[in-house]
């Protein structure tokens, strides 16, 4: 950390975000601009000196051997997480880390793996891993009027509220991934906490129809946890947390096939008893 | 063991195996049932009072094999066989055709570890393709595959 220290910053600045206080430190103060879109919306600049993790970002160098390429530099505390040519780079690797560290840190709110949105006030939350369909679920809700929340983290709190998380759906394709916002999809992304009314405990298989099958609120609490970051490490609390965020729930289980006769489905059936 | 009783359910968690348990009613009950105190008649016949129906003993046994299997018991059962260890089928056939019978059921999974439970892993993270990892680069570092920027 000493060697990192020695470098030349040229300003800092201290942001808390869901509970947790995270440092930034640049090297050249156009950074700031970038560092500022990283973090979260809802994001508070706080006075505090003391930080849970800081990020160093060098950028603006010129390398002897480079003839003048411009290397940007980022360190998590003291691993050195990327040294890349390209800012958008940059800015995944560093998004990434931080909604990662933020998620497994968040003193009073509890992050689960998972897709949600809103409809007419409640939350529709969809856990799952990767490859599950979440997205494209999630996208086909904000195509027929829900108000966004998360493609990535549902984020509880203690009386069981989903809060916003609201970074652009990674939509993916063959070979990439696609950023798109959901003003994009004619959507907007909510602004407040809400109750669950519907946790979709379901995955994607081809040609498959939606028939789900209303299940407990005990399974709920198990595909949540199976999706929440941690769990490990306080397995009391997460288990409290979640039993608020199911009681108050319907709970639908079953393979689905296409997202848009998914989505159909649940807003004809469950949407009108909302 | 961490135990959180639902209104019909009880979930458990095992910190040292982190695995959390789903206990539908009856599970529940012949779970709390196994103090180490009561032998399986005096589980059945409290089982049969608690739920206000005549219970078989077969259906603790069957109970008794789950939370075996689950490792939600200390210590180990005796194998078993007969008519002790019949199948889901064979006790409802046996109980007779028309009655509804509800069996014990045990939902478990296995809680994963942040970077798991993450859509991708982090960097420095161990894995074993490019699609895993957020920076969409798996590659040796020493002798092992990590997440490289």
């Amino acid at each position: 950390m000493e060697k990192l220290d020695r470098l030349g910053w040229v300003a800092g600045l201290t942001f808390t975000t869901f509970g947790v206080r995270i440092g930034v430190r640049v090297t050249s103060t156009e950074l700031l601009d970038l560092a500022s879109s990283v973090f979260p919306a809802g994001s508070k600049v706080s006075a505090s000196r003391t930080v849970e993790r800081l990020y160093s970002v060098v950028g603006g160098s010129t390398r002897g051997g480079d003839s003048g390429r411009r290397f940007f530099l980022l360190y998590g505390n003291v691993a050195r997480l990327t040294r890349t040519l390209n800012s958008q780079e940059l800015y995944e690797i560093w998004q990434s880390d931080m909604d990662f560290y933020i998620a497994q840190r968040a003193p009073r709110k509890l992050f689960v793996h998972a897709g949600v949105v809103a409809w007419k006030g409640h939350a529709i939350v969809i856990p799952g891993r990767s490859h599950s369909g979440k997205t494209t679920l999630v996208k086909a809700f904000l195509q027929a009027g829900a108000t966004y929340y998360s493609d990535e983290f549902a984020v509880f709190d203690e009386r069981g509220r989903v809060h916003p998380f609201p970074r652009p759906l990674s939509v993916r394709t063959l070979n990439t991934t696609r950023k798109i916002t959901p003003e994009e999809l004619g959507s907007l992304p909510g602004t407040g906490p809400i109750p669950t009314g519907l946790i979709m405990l379901t995955h994607y298989d081809a040609g498959v129809r939606w028939r789900p099958r209303q299940t407990s609120s005990g399974r709920a609490i198990l595909g949540l946890l199976a999706n929440t970051l941690a769990a490990r490490r306080q397995p009391e609390g997460a288990l409290a947390t979640l039993e608020q965020v199911a009681s108050g729930a319907q709970v639908l289980q079953g393979t689905r096939g296409e997202a848009r006769e998914t989505v159909e489905s649940i807003v004809y059936h469950w949407g009108k008893k909302v | 063991m961490i135990l959180r009783e639902l209104s019909d359910e009880c979930l458990l968690y095992d910190e040292t195996t982190n695995h959390a348990h789903c206990l539908n009613q009856v599970a529940a009950e012949v779970w709390k049932l196994c103090d180490g105190r009561n032998n399986i008649a005096e589980i059945t016949l409290a089982l049969g009072r608690h739920l206000n129906r005549r219970v078989e003993e077969e259906l603790i046994w069957m109970a008794v094999r789950r939370f075996q299997k689950c490792g939600l018991f200390l210590n180990t059962i005796p194998k078993l066989s007969g008519t002790n260890a019949l199948s889901r089928r064979e006790l409802a056939r046996k109980v007779g055709r028309g009655a509804v019978v509800a069996f014990p059921l045990v939902t478990s999974v296995l809680v994963p570890t942040p970077a798991t439970a993450a859509s991708c892993f982090p960097l420095l993270h161990i894995c074993t393709s490019n699609s895993q990892c957020c920076s969409n680069h798996c590659g040796l570092q020493g002798a092992s595959l990590i997440c490289l920027p």
